[in-house]
């Protein structure tokens, strides 16, 4: 063989070679795995739009992260679950063959903030949006962007005070809602936005490894707007302060005991602030 | 968009000039599906905001002794329903220069390449899946020396309309044939080959934070990979094996786990006048393998595991494609028999009879569950799987299949199929669906110009959707036009009819398929990776043109 044969033939393989030897010195181990991260000053609400589904297998998963994230940033994290899209079930679905499904989490107007936000067919579930200026990003996303937003310091304060209003024999019917706002800047446009969710909601979900959960408990699903599908336009004044109040009737699918809710104001520059308030039980219909 | 106007422009002056010049041939094609969508709500269309969808390309070649060099143009625009949302768009995302020299050839621009059956690395272009994982850098092939193959790479992944600089991808690959140095070998008419390749990801940090908690993980910003193959022929038998394994590559499809991954396969094939065989076996385990760790859905593949089920062109026995599972791994089998029964024999026939026997059967990895960090994954060697020891069934596909001429002019083609697909792994939901499935395809030829073809299908499955019935005429008027008509039937369940008409027509190198019809809501798989595409209704055309 040709000398210089031989050497391009020994170098192709010691590149070879050392490809592999580098490949077993590269792990890194267990315990190099992980950073700790400074503390952070939690300073604001941050609203997180999580697109979900019943038959959602990966859902459930998004569902465990979101518990880590409640537990750390408590009511600084607000959450909304909407389902919609191929995933979620309808009421009289063929797919429905376990027969006599009372709970369908699918709303017509989740639906269309589904697609508003650009839920469409070939993007997959689950999938979020926070604060409406990250787009829609996966669930590996969402730790790293919550830490960024709620760090920022807010410029509007809402303070919401929802609480339940009962009929003449005692049975709450309506939900009376009255929101404070308040701004650090000197005025800011933007629109307000209150919706009704339902916790702890006993219903079907799909789960891995072909696992149907008749028992699963559903939280912060999204139920009903409030003040339209895209909340109501206010101009919020310094020293002012804007108070907005509505009343809606209450669906009898809804558990009064379980309701909350989101308030959040925004505009083009996104979600600017929100909060989450606990439904109150109520008082009694005032005389006219 | 200027890089793309100028090359376009280029591109335009240039081309003639160069099919004048001595020695140079210009290649190319024009590719346009168009669709004008309708809504249809019973077969749950969506709503569309255009009035003309189009997925167009259109390449141009230049081949001479030693430079070539080529652009594609995409319009992407309003694309076709069902790809991804980044699909969108317009330009001239693939261009490319080639310099030959004695054995030497050094690629600049877009390319593809692929080591071995692709475990480590495959990039390639597959229009009906949206997929184009091209690399933008350079290569070089070295081909001078006998029975040695040597291949250099480097450069940045296409993701759509991305190239994203902060992942880089470097690869070498070598091949020996043993034959070229050993003389009985050769003698003996074997042909045996040995290869080898290495690929390194080279990807910037991020942050990915373990949910709930305030740690961060330490990604590694390299990730190698290594495959060794070897590939042994004689006379009818083939032989195959090869092996491939991938660094700590934590990526959301692995849940940021640092295990390594690894492939395995076996393959022997014989053939013979009369009949053929093959039996090959993979195993795989965490071998999804991206440019961008943090990636999902089907764009930013380094590597395509190859599909184990056997790729059904009937419409029914496509109804359920299975999607080769890369991240979780499978143990995956396959088997083909074919024989051919002699003419003028009992079974044969008077012009013979072919048969052909297949076999598909794949089963997820064991897995026990390990330490959780936190109670996430992330971080961790994500559990312990097994070797040998396998998990739930993926995919179960035996299908006979026979082709018989009967007379001169009247061929018939039959199919069984026997499947079991299991959908909750595959889609996500559903369970496992049983389903038998029956085949007939007459084939008449009335005359020398006229041919009647039939497709008679029926799918028996008591879940999801029920049964399914097909039937399909095509009359092929030579030389240049074909008529179909075709109606895909849910009769178990929904009671939709998707019908489907069309004309197409040959004409020296342009054809053109004119259509109308519904498409049912389903997953178009090529080679084991899928596309959902939603349902849809309207006129449809489909150009191409080759040069």
């Amino acid at each position: 063989m040709n000398i210089k044969k031989t050497n391009f033939k020994l170098a192709a393989l010691a590149i070879l070679t050392a490809g592999a030897a580098l490949s077993a010195c590269n792990d890194i181990e267990p315990g190099d795995r992980y950073k700790e991260l400074p503390p952070i000053d939690a300073k604001r609400g941050v609203l997180l739009e999580e697109f979900t589904g019943q038959k959602c297998v990966n859902c459930p998963e998004a569902h465990d992260i979101i518990k880590g994230l409640k537990e750390q940033y408590g009511d600084q994290l607000i959450v909304v679950g909407i389902h919609s899209g191929g995933d979620a079930f309808s009421i009289g679905d063929g797919d429905a063959v376990w027969g006599g499904i009372t709970q369908c989490l699918r709303v017509p107007d989740g639906e269309e903030y589904a697609k508003k936000a650009g839920v469409v067919s070939g993007v997959g579930l689950p999938i979020g949006a926070i604060n409406r200026t990250s787009g829609l990003v996966g669930r590996n996303a969402w730790s790293d962007i919550i830490r960024n937003e709620i760090q920022k310091e807010p410029i509007v304060d809402i303070d919401l005070q929802p609480e339940l209003v009962n009929d003449a024999s005692g049975e709450p019917t309506k939900l009376k809602i009255t929101a404070d706002l308040k701004i650090s800047t000197d005025k800011v446009s933007c629109n307000l936005q209150l919706w009704i969710l339902e916790s702890d909601i006993t219903a079907l979900q799909y789960g891995l490894n072909n696992s149907f959960n008749f028992d699963y408990k559903h939280d912060h699903v999204f139920r009903a707007a409030v003040n339209g599908f895209n909340g109501e336009a206010v101009s919020i004044v310094h020293g002012t302060p804007t108070t907005i109040e509505h009343e809606i009737d209450l669906d009898a699918k809804w558990n009064p005991e379980n309701l909350s809710v989101v308030g959040f104001v925004y505009n083009g520059s996104g979600v600017l602030q929100a909060v989450e308030a606990k439904v109150s039980s109520g008082s009694d219909e005032p005389e006219e | 968009m200027n890089l793309s106007k100028t090359a376009i422009a280029i591109c335009v002056a240039v081309a003639p000039l160069a099919a004048g010049a001595k020695g140079v041939t210009v290649h190319g094609s024009v590719q346009s599906d168009i669709l004008f969508p309708e809504k249809d709500y019973k077969i749950g269309t969506e709503d569309y905001k255009d009035k003309v969808l189009t997925n167009t390309y259109a390449d141009v070649g230049l081949y001479s002794q030693f430079v070539d060099a080529g652009l594609r143009v995409e319009y992407l625009e309003h694309p076709l329903p069902g790809f991804e949302p980044d699909f969108k768009g317009w330009g001239v995302p693939n261009i490319y220069v080639k310099g030959k020299y004695k054995g030497f050839e050094l690629t600049a621009g877009d390319f593809y390449e692929q080591f071995g059956s692709g475990f480590i690395l495959r990039t390639y272009e597959e229009r009906s899946l949206g997929i184009d994982n091209s690399i933008r850098g350079g290569r070089l092939k070295v081909n001078a020396l006998k029975g040695f193959r040597f291949t250099a790479l480097g450069g940045i992944q296409r993701r759509f309309w991305d190239w994203s600089k902060e992942s880089r991808v470097f690869g070498a690959d070598v091949e020996f044939d043993l034959n070229d140095y050993v003389k009985s070998f050769s003698n003996k008419g074997i042909i045996w080959t040995f290869g080898a390749s290495y690929v390194l990801k080279n990807e910037e940090k991020e942050d990915i934070i373990v949910p709930g908690t305030n740690f961060k993980l330490n990604l590694p910003k390299n990730v190698n990979a290594f495959d060794v193959r070897t590939h042994f022929y004689r006379g009818g038998l083939s032989l195959l094996g090869e092996f491939a394994w991938k660094g700590q590559d934590p990526s959301f499809d692995n849940n940021y786990t640092y295990r390594h991954g690894n492939a395995l396969m076996l393959s022997a094939a014989y053939s013979k006048t009369g009949w053929s065989a093959l039996l090959q076996v993979k195993r795989s385990e965490d071998m999804s393998f991206r440019s961008q760790r943090s990636m999902s859905l089907t764009s930013a593949f380094l590597n395509n595991m190859p599909a184990f089920a056997y790729q059904h062109t009937y419409s029914l026995a496509a109804l359920y494609p299975y999607a080769t599972q890369a991240a979780p791994g499978e143990w995956a089998f396959q088997g083909a028999f074919a024989y051919t029964f002699k003419r003028k024999t009992a079974l044969g026939g008077k012009y013979g009879t072919k048969l052909k026997l297949n076999v598909s059967y794949i089963r997820g990895l064991h897995h026990t569950g390990g330490e959780k960090f936190h109670n996430s994954l992330y971080g961790t060697d994500g559990g312990h799987t097994s070797f040998f020891k396998m998990g739930e069934l993926n995919y179960q596909d035996i299908n006979l299949q026979l082709d018989k001429k009967i007379t001169k002019e009247f061929h018939l083609n039959f199919m069984y199929m026997n499947q079991r697909y299991n959908q909750t792994v595959v889609e996500g939901h559903g369970g496992m669906i049983n389903s038998n499935i029956l085949v007939l395809e007459p084939k008449w030829k009335m005359s020398n110009k006229l041919t009647l073809r039939g497709e008679f299908q029926y799918l028996f499955t008591k879940q999801d959707k029920g049964d399914w019935a097909y039937g399909l005429l095509e009359l092929s008027i030579l030389p240049y036009l074909m008529v179909s008509v075709s109606d895909q039937w849910n009769c178990g369940e929904t009671n939709l009819h998707y019908y489907m008409a069309t004309v197409t027509g040959n004409y020296r190198r342009n054809r053109l398929m004119v259509g109308y019809g519904r498409t049912r809501a389903g997953y178009n798989c090529s080679g084991g990776v899928c596309r959902y595409v939603p349902a849809s209704r309207g006129f449809q055309l489909a150009y191409s043109y080759n040069f």
